[in-house]
């Protein structure tokens, strides 16, 4: 995760994470730290001065040791696997050994709670952090194997890691941009939250949590606890998600109030037409690609249902990365919109780059006898620039090549 | 006269004039900028470093099971016990190797073959194909490119590591293999040149 920093969904700037829900949280881990600091201070003496002892190098005297180590002032606060409850269980969340562990601590927290705030309240948050942190550092005591029943397990990395479990439910069908530290603008790239975060965030944690498994194993990061705490975040998310009604295709929170406060009360008048509602709340999130299938899919099944001008605000929103990442979809929009003699928006099509036209052409020579569709649409494109220009010889090569291979302009040439 | 083209003629006619339009176009394309070609080969690197951390650390964690493979615990001899071990131990970083070539193989040369680039080039919009034709690289001509630019970077990188730039050759002959695409307005480095490639630039990075 270090490698790949996720900086936030690929979202409008209005709908960006905000800053200050990653700053309460961190700033309440700093001074759970300095409050806890006099007794880890104390545990650290403690510790020292049971290694001093000389039953600690004794054969035989296992047992004392850990009667010594039972007693410890640090499990007041943070749980071990034989000396355990809920409340310390969830204190330890807010716990940490040490400054760099700390230091790492709150960078996490910080980035994990602000990403979060896109699509869920701070309180929403903070709930999550603290279920699946306690899940993941319960799991980490059951399982881990330790050389001793008294060691104590602390730390917000389980918590943290269930902050990004959260993000991975809300976010999966869509694209999370990135920040991989190079030193320009091209150091920022969108990728595919559902490939690119798992194999950045949790791909590593799972291979090294299984080495923890094994006592000889000197890695003192808690893997195990990364891993349970981010399954834990995706339940907790997903059971959310599941008591809100949170459709798939919606990724903001604006989105959700925006759909579930004005669009369903008003989908019970019969007369309201879905169109609408979906670029509605394409106008406040114009990156959600889900909407925009799900809007490319309805001019395939029902243009004859929709008017002109929502034909044209429909496409005006394929952009040429969603062209070139769902040109199935648009492909077929596209012939649709041709076939049944539906304009499609002249604007769009004048900017529309060669490169997106090629892609949506080669979703248009299936069937054959279609293939006088997807010369219509070149022949529009083409019309639409300047006689004389690079891309307009292109174009004329192309629908040369292209124009005498359809039946159908065969059938034409021969009743000529 | 041209006789009309059957139904499946016509599709596999449709789909190669377009696959043929599409690779002009690439060669109408702008060459990419060095700065976002160090990008790629920057996201390239975390990629390949995830990839080959998380097999090392897999072949790792095998390794730690040696000790318990009951066959070699029961009935044997310590000496016996400890010289199949130290087989098994081999055998299994002969396999961590190549297992690692081979994910850096698929990783740089497949898709460069089947797709036109790198998975980082192609994240970030870029593509690279052969100067002349426009079509994918040959195999021997990506190998060789492939292979030279990444021991250079091996090299240089490990240079400016050790703080030995001033003192080493090799890293001067790698800065320069790279830094001919700084002065050069196609921006080719000499890998380019020498293999006959292209680097392009089609579309801003998403994926």
């Amino acid at each position: 995760m270090i490698l790949l920093i996720p900086v936030s969904p690929e979202v409008p700037a209005n709908h960006r994470p905000t800053f200050w829900s990653g700053v309460i949280l961190a700033l309440v881990l700093l001074i759970a730290y300095f409050e806890a600091s006099s007794v880890i201070d104390a545990d650290n003496k403690y510790i020292d001065a049971v290694q001093n002892l000389k039953e600690f190098n004794e054969k035989g005297s296992a047992a004392k040791v850990e009667n010594y180590l039972s007693h410890r002032p640090l499990l007041r606060l943070a749980p071990a696997k034989e000396d355990w409850d809920i409340r310390r269980l969830m204190m330890a969340n807010f716990l940490h050994g040490s400054l760099p562990h700390l230091s790492l601590n709150l960078l996490g927290a910080f980035a994990g709670a602000r990403i979060c705030t896109t699509f869920m309240p701070f309180l929403c948050t903070l709930s999550i952090f603290m279920v699946a942190g306690t899940i993941g550092l319960w799991l980490s005591l059951l399982v881990t194997p330790q050389s001793s029943g008294f060691i104590p397990h602390l730390g917000a990395s389980a918590g943290i890691f269930g902050l990004m479990g959260a993000y991975y439910v809300y976010n999966f069908q869509f694209r999370t941009k990135y920040f991989f530290w190079f030193p320009s603008r091209h150091g920022q790239i969108a990728l595919k939250t559902s490939w690119f975060f798992f194999v950045d965030v949790i791909l590593l944690e799972i291979v090294l949590s299984t080495a923890q498994l094994f006592p000889d194993r000197l890695d003192p990061v808690d893997h195990i606890a990364h891993v349970a705490g981010f399954l834990g975040g995706v339940m907790v998310a997903s059971g959310l998600r599941a008591i809100q009604k949170w459709p798939g295709y919606l990724q903001t929170r604006g989105e959700f109030i925006f759909w579930s406060k004005l669009v369903i009360p008003r989908l019970a008048n019969p007369y309201a037409a879905p169109a609408d509602a979906w670029l509605d709340l394409l106008t406040i999130n114009p990156y959600n690609d889900a909407i925009k299938i799900k809007l490319a899919e309805l001019v395939f099944a029902q243009s004859g249902n929709l008017s002109d001008e929502q034909i044209a605000r429909i496409v005006r929103h394929f952009s040429p990365t969603f062209i070139r990442l769902n040109s199935e979809v648009v492909g077929a929009c596209v012939k649709e919109c041709v076939s049944a003699g539906r304009p499609l928006p002249r604007d769009w099509l004048s900017r529309l780059p060669y490169d997106s036209v090629i892609y949506i052409a080669k979703k248009m020579t299936q069937p054959p006898e279609e293939q006088v569709y997807l010369l219509r649409f070149l022949r529009e494109y083409q019309q639409l620039h300047p006689a004389g220009s690079d891309l307009k010889r292109k174009l004329d090569q192309l629908t040369a090549r292209l124009g005498g291979t359809d039946s159908s302009s065969a059938t034409e040439a021969n009743r000529a | 006269m041209n006789r009309p083209l059957a139904n499946g003629e016509q599709a596999t006619h449709a789909r190669e004039t377009l696959l043929a339009a599409e690779r002009d176009h690439l060669l109408d394309c702008p060459n990419a900028e060095f700065a976002i070609r160090l990008a790629a080969t920057f996201l390239d690197g975390i990629l390949l470093y995830l990839l080959l951390s998380g097999t090392q650390n897999i072949f790792n964690a095998l390794a730690e099971q040696l000790p318990f493979v009951p066959p070699l615990a029961e009935g044997s001899s310590p000496s016996q016990t400890a010289f199949w071990n130290s087989r098994l131990s081999d055998i299994l970083n002969y396999v961590a190797s190549v297992t690692k070539v081979s994910i850096v193989y698929l990783y740089c040369i497949w898709p460069s073959l089947r797709h036109g680039g790198t998975p980082g080039k192609l994240l970030l919009g870029l593509r690279l194909i052969h100067s002349d034709s426009g079509h994918s690289m040959p195999l021997l001509a990506l190998l060789f490119r492939e292979l030279l630019g990444k021991l250079s970077l091996v090299v240089g990188g490990s240079a400016i590591v050790q703080g030995m730039w001033e003192l080493s050759p090799l890293f001067f002959l790698a800065a320069l293999g790279f830094g001919v695409a700084l002065v050069r307005p196609d921006r080719r480095t000499a890998f380019d040149l020498l293999s006959g490639s292209l680097v392009k630039r089609l579309h801003t990075g998403a994926a």
